[in-house]
């Protein structure tokens, strides 16, 4: 069994949504203020906690702000449920055959009864569900590490992992990162049951010699050492509200032991929904791959079927919401879900009206145009922003286009999951000079531009495959779309090509055209070409004397190389520049080429940068 | 008190060892219940948490019981989840019918249990009749059921009446016990809902135990063999002598043969009375079935010593006296036992209540009639069930006044409008305080006639009748108000006490069914007596004493019956 398909209506920052999730694993990513944290909010809402107690209510403000209509509603639809779930979840039934069952929150003032009491249904009927069923399916949430403190002061203990941590000194996270690597959850144990003992023999050797005392045994869970440990440090007058968080590296190790202890308790239910929040405010950067990797190991552990058994399946779904690219960089595109903050066409405008068109974000982020909401000038009809997501899955990617995404996605390229308006250049040196040349030359004089083009994602993808990268960028879902703006920066490649043949660059445009005219967003692409390539268009546009000292620091006894090349015409120019180039690194070329625009040195710009520039901050 | 460690019979121990389905006959106060938890113990005690038991009975009372047993024993939680514990409607409501729907129907169901009450009136002058009068598949009209309503005249209109009616119900998913249980197996019988039915279940259950099979109709008995089918272990215990759910559909015959689909291994017996005293388990053998007294029960309780003889009062008359209560009481007394641990029950309420002296429906249906009874019912009841059905009572009075069920049923009515009984019980007990009848508030009836009009005129509609056209005076009221002294019995059901046990017991027989009752007994009339299953009910009920009330004609008949067996029985002329 899992939560296939999440349905939030006018709850928070949603208005109409659906987010699929997959069986294992699910990363949300977006923007800071894109609704990640909402959408894991109402899982929390609709499922009850592991731990059984509850830090999280319905309550008036989840109604969408402005909303005239004061209620809102969640629907969680799981599916693949084995008979034994079918017959638990007989009540919650989506349809005559259980091929999964639904579960609904449904918060309502308009009523008229107070307080306001949230009304849990079930199945296609939106019936009562049998009293206990519900209770199968439970969540687990890791909150972001930023909010342990308030946290720690409603007295919940599963939060007092970091108070343990204030006690823990020394020792080796990586150690334990490899162990989580290898999957075995009982060393785990041990190594935090260790670690957890050093960290109280420090405390009872300062207040309390014997640790026996403490009354802690070898084998408790951590939780319920923790819980213990809060009672005794009160009756030694200390107030936890006062400790001070230190040390990160134990904050990863105790996060860490968290997940392991709150692993031990899944089975006790059918499915544990593992809501991660974050997980990079807590962890080192090499630390956060292996965690999640551990929990998709047990995820897809957890599913393994046991012959004969048929009590709580003791099943694990993870949801995780980041705005971390290394995250989504490790996962396959499929589990992405992006979110994004969408601006709807105002109700009543003439549909294909140009003002009537989807005012996106236009590719700020939330820091630099913060929404303000409640805005009490703004009028009640006015469009308000709302949460859109787009699964990547539904996309319409094919296998090999995903394959692509997949592999091309890596820690320097996942930022483009971030949307908004994306340059994508073939490699590094179109990505270190395009900043400089913007802010120096093409720029320098209109402020608010600039601030557009240093808030736009760069991508060098390392090649000419542009396509995977465009359709996942442009293809429309929900009236969404990642990108609200991609320039595509691409050389010509004319040196070697036949009289009245097209160049390579080209052929690549009008394929990238045609690719954003079937995704009808033409107006959202444009593709810049040159004749050849960077080098050569630099030359050509009037400045080898300055490419030419560049080119003699990197390769000092070359000069009459270089003058060569350069001497020629045409194509014939153009071949001779990449070769010299064969033997040059293009990224360390481009350093000190923008270092030479930064200190002031006369440099003419080549038309189709200027272009692109201009383009990206249409 | 400090209480003995279970030390099962052979028999109660094969029955809590049995895996798989069995059939269970079990005498009255066998240690059903005990054995029940017994089973269930053993079952979770195999570390297989996480499936469930399926605890099925008939009336809630009995599901209460056992549910309560269940949970001071530590073996279910609240909620009971994965296991289910209630009344076999509720089981097949719950987890067939209300997940599911009724196919062709889009309005989720509803459950509207007295829909047969619904009035069937096709134009303003027709004489109005229960929609129970009309068969409920054919729609024709059942002869026996008119001619009880005093129906001449042509049925024509009032049958296509009762078959649009039953028609709109089901459109609009309005569902009776008997719908329900038509529907439910309906959906089990379906080739692909049966498909994934049984499996969920048989996986999610480890067992279906169901209680008080003997009140099965033969729906019932279908549903539990298509579960028995699917792979759930059933164990349908019963006691075949027991059955007084004929309303219900409830049939001996069918579980007879129900019982033989079971084979020898799975039959199993539960013969030891743990509840009764040596002369009473005796003694009650002669009212079940000339065919059923091979097997005289065995007295292993703690009151098998006790040497009261079986009473039979003896009255006379055309009705049932106040004396039987008067004596049953003194004999109670005479024992050291609380009268209101030992009530006086009966067929109907009406013939117990005129046994203790009670003030009773006397039938008419006048509404000021029926608040008397209601009030008067109310005050004289000593168990939580009864003054819960009395406000009911006092309740439908109140909308009937207002106009406000419209051709609705009551039930119909209380889930059109969503009305929760916290909503309207207040108004109701408050009804019942005012009008409480007592000589120092009320001189007279009329005194408590003219507050009752007071109180009830503002609930009526701006343009109808006036408070005095409908709350009339009535020459009755004086017999339903009168405020006779209480003894402290109460007056109580057969059925309403089913599966329960008292120190003391009255049965009384009315003078219309004893002699049917006795003729059958005593091998005079053959077929089927489900009174007489009443009065078997009833006398099984008693600990330590247990009168038998019935007319001068028929108590010696009775003695001779019960003497037969081997205990002592005395015969006390009123």
């Amino acid at each position: 069994m899992f939560l296939q398909k999440l349905r939030l209506n006018n709850f928070r920052s949603f208005g109409q949504s659906e987010i699929p999730l997959c069986k294992d694993l699910t990363i949300l990513v977006g923007e800071n203020n894109g609704g990640k944290s909402n959408a894991i909010d109402a899982i929390r809402l609709l499922t009850a906690p592991l731990g059984g107690r509850r830090e999280l209510y319905c309550e008036a403000t989840d109604i969408r702000f402005g909303s005239a209509d004061r209620k809102f509603e969640l629907t969680g639809t799981f599916t693949e449920l084995s008979p034994a779930q079918q017959g638990r979840m007989i009540s919650a039934a989506t349809d005559a055959a259980i091929s999964g069952c639904v579960f609904g929150l449904k918060y309502d003032e308009s009523t008229g009864r107070f307080p306001v009491r949230p009304v849990l249904w079930g199945g296609y009927q939106e019936g009562n569900p049998e009293p206990g069923c519900h209770e199968m399916i439970r969540h687990v949430y890791l909150p972001p590490l930023r909010d342990a403190k308030r946290a720690l002061a409603s007295g919940n203990p599963t939060r007092i992992y970091a108070l343990l941590n204030h006690f823990l000194e020394g020792g080796d996270p990586e150690a334990l990162a490899k162990a989580l690597r290898r999957g075995v959850e009982s060393e785990i144990l041990g190594k935090v049951g260790g670690a957890v003992e050093v960290g109280l023999s420090a405390l009872t050797a300062g207040v309390r010699r014997q640790a026996a005392s403490l009354g802690f045994a070898n084998d408790e869970k951590l939780i319920d050492i923790a819980r213990d440990l809060r009672f005794k440090l009160a009756d030694h007058g200390i107030e936890p509200e006062d400790l001070r968080y230190s040390g990160h590296g134990y904050a990863n190790l105790l996060y860490m032991a968290t997940i392991a202890v709150e692993l031990e308790k899944v089975n006790d239910a059918d499915l544990t929904l593992f809501l991660v929040e974050e997980p990079e405010a807590h962890l080192h950067p090499q630390l956060q791959a292996a965690v999640l990797s551990f929990l998709d190991e047990q995820a897809e552990k957890s599913r393994k079927p046991r012959a004969g058994h048929q009590g709580p399946a003791g099943e694990l779904q993870v949801i995780v919401a980041t705005h971390s690219p290394n995250l989504s960089a490790w996962v396959q595109s499929k589990k992405l879900v992006f979110f994004r903050s969408f601006l709807p066409v105002p109700a009543g405008a003439a549909p294909g009206a140009a003002e009537g068109e989807p005012q996106p974000l236009a590719g700020v982020p939330a820091e630099i145009v913060p929404e303000i909401e409640p805005n009490p000038a703004a009028p009640a009809a006015r469009p308000r922003r709302e949460t859109r997501c787009i699964p990547l899955a539904a996309l319409g990617l094919d296998p090999v286009e995903a394959r692509k995404v997949d592999r091309y996605l890596d820690v320097t390229k996942s930022a483009l999951l971030f949307g908004g308006r994306v340059l994508l250049v073939e490699g590094i040196a179109e990505a270190l000079l395009l900043p400089i040349m913007a802010k120096k030359i093409v720029l320098k004089d209109d402020a608010d531009k600039l601030r557009l083009f240093r808030s736009a994602v760069f991508v060098p993808i390392d090649g000419v495959d542009f396509q995977p990268y465009a359709k996942l960028l442009l293809s429309p879902f929900n009236e969404v779309r990642i990108a609200d703006r991609l320039v595509v920066l691409t050389d010509g490649d004319g040196g070697e090509v036949a009289e009245g043949a097209i160049t390579p660059g080209v052929g690549r445009k009008r394929d990238l055209e045609a690719l954003a005219a079937g995704l009808g967003a033409s107006d959202l692409l444009e593709v810049v070409i040159n004749d050849y390539s960077l080098e050569t268009e630099l030359v050509r546009a009037g400045n080898a004397a300055v490419l030419k000292d560049v080119y003699l620091k990197l390769h000092p006894r070359s000069g009459d190389k270089w003058d060569a090349a350069v001497a020629l015409a045409g194509a014939a120019q153009a071949v001779a520049i990449q070769k010299l180039f064969e033997t040059t690194r293009k990224g360390d070329f481009a350093q000190l080429v923008a270092e030479e625009i930064n200190k002031g040195t006369a440099f003419t710009m080549p038309a189709y940068l200027k272009a692109a520039i201009e383009a990206l901050v249409k | 008190m400090i209480a003995k460690p279970f030390e099962p019979t052979g028999e109660q121990q094969r029955v809590i060892e049995h895996a798989g389905s069995a059939f269970i006959s079990a005498c009255p106060g066998a240690g059903k219940t005990r054995v029940m938890v017994e089973r269930a113990r053993k079952l979770l005690g195999n570390g297989r948490a996480g499936r469930g038991i399926a605890f099925l009975s008939f009336t809630i009372a009995a599901v209460s019981e056992l549910e309560d047993r269940l949970r001071r024993e530590g073996l279910v939680e609240t909620p009971a989840f994965p296991h289910f514990i209630g009344t076999f409607d509720a089981f097949l409501w719950q987890l067939v019918i209300a997940p599911f729907g009724v196919d062709g129907c889009a309005a989720k169901p509803r459950l509207i249990p007295d829909k047969d009450d619904r009035t069937i009136q096709p134009f303003a002058a027709a004489q109005a009749l229960p929609l129970e009068c009309f068969d409920r598949v054919t729609g024709d009209v059942i002869p026996a059921m008119i001619q009880r309503h005093g129906f001449r005249g042509k049925i024509k209109a009032h049958e296509t009446a009762a078959r649009n009616t039953r028609a709109r119900f089901l459109e609009r998913g309005e569902l009776d016990f008997a719908d329900a249980r038509a529907v439910a197996l309906a959906r089990l019988r379906d080739p692909a809902c049966g498909a994934v039915l049984g499996p969920a279940f048989a996986a999610r259950f480890l067992e279906l135990i169901v209680d008080e099979s003997q009140d099965c109709n033969p729906v019932d008995l279908e549903i539990i063999a298509w579960f028995r089918a699917a792979g759930v272990p059933v164990k349908v215990i019963c006691d075949p002598n027991q059955a007084i759910y004929g309303f219900r559909g409830g049939v001996t015959r069918e579980l007879g043969q129900f019982a033989e689909s079971f084979g020898e291994a799975e039959r199993l017996p539960m013969n030891g009375n743990f509840r009764s005293s040596g002369h009473i388990a005796k003694g009650v053998v002669a009212l079940r079935a000339p065919n059923m007294r091979a097997a005289i029960d065995e007295a292993l309780g703690e009151h098998r010593d006790e040497p009261t003889a079986v009473q039979i009062l003896s009255y006379s008359g055309r009705g049932v006296p106040s004396t039987i209560g008067a004596k049953f009481q003194e004999l109670a007394a005479a024992m050291g036992l609380a009268a209101r641990d030992c009530p006086v029950v009966s067929a109907t309420r009406r013939t117990g209540a005129n046994a203790l002296g009670h003030p009773q429906d006397s039938g008419v249906r006048d509404l000021s009639y029926r608040l008397a009874v209601a009030v008067s019912d109310f005050h004289f009841s000593f168990e939580l069930g009864g003054r819960k059905e009395a406000l009911v009572a006092i309740h439908r009075i109140m909308l009937e006044l207002g106009g406000r069920l419209g051709g609705k049923t009551y039930h119909q009515h209380l889930a059109d409008a969503d009305v929760a009984p916290d909503a309207w019980r207040p108004e109701a007990l408050a009804l019942a305080e005012a009008l409480r009848f007592s000589p120092e508030r009320f001189a007279s009836v009329e005194a408590w006639h003219d507050e009752a009009r007071r109180l009830l005129a503002p609930l009526l509609p701006a343009d109808g009748q006036s408070i005095n056209q409908r709350l009339r005076r009535n020459g009755e009221l004086d017999k339903a108000l009168s405020v006779a002294p209480s003894s402290g019995h109460a007056a109580r059901t057969i059925h309403s006490v089913k599966g329960m046990e008292f120190p003391a017991i009255c049965v009384v027989m009315s003078p219309s069914t004893a002699k049917g009752i006795i003729d059958f007994l005593a091998g005079d009339a053959a077929g089927d007596n489900e009174e007489a299953r009443k009065i078997y009910v009833g006398a099984s009920r008693a600990q330590r004493l247990l009168a038998i009330a019935l007319p001068r004609t028929q108590a010696p008949r009775l003695r001779d019956l019960m003497i037969a067996m081997g205990g002592e029985v005395e015969l006390i002329a009123l």
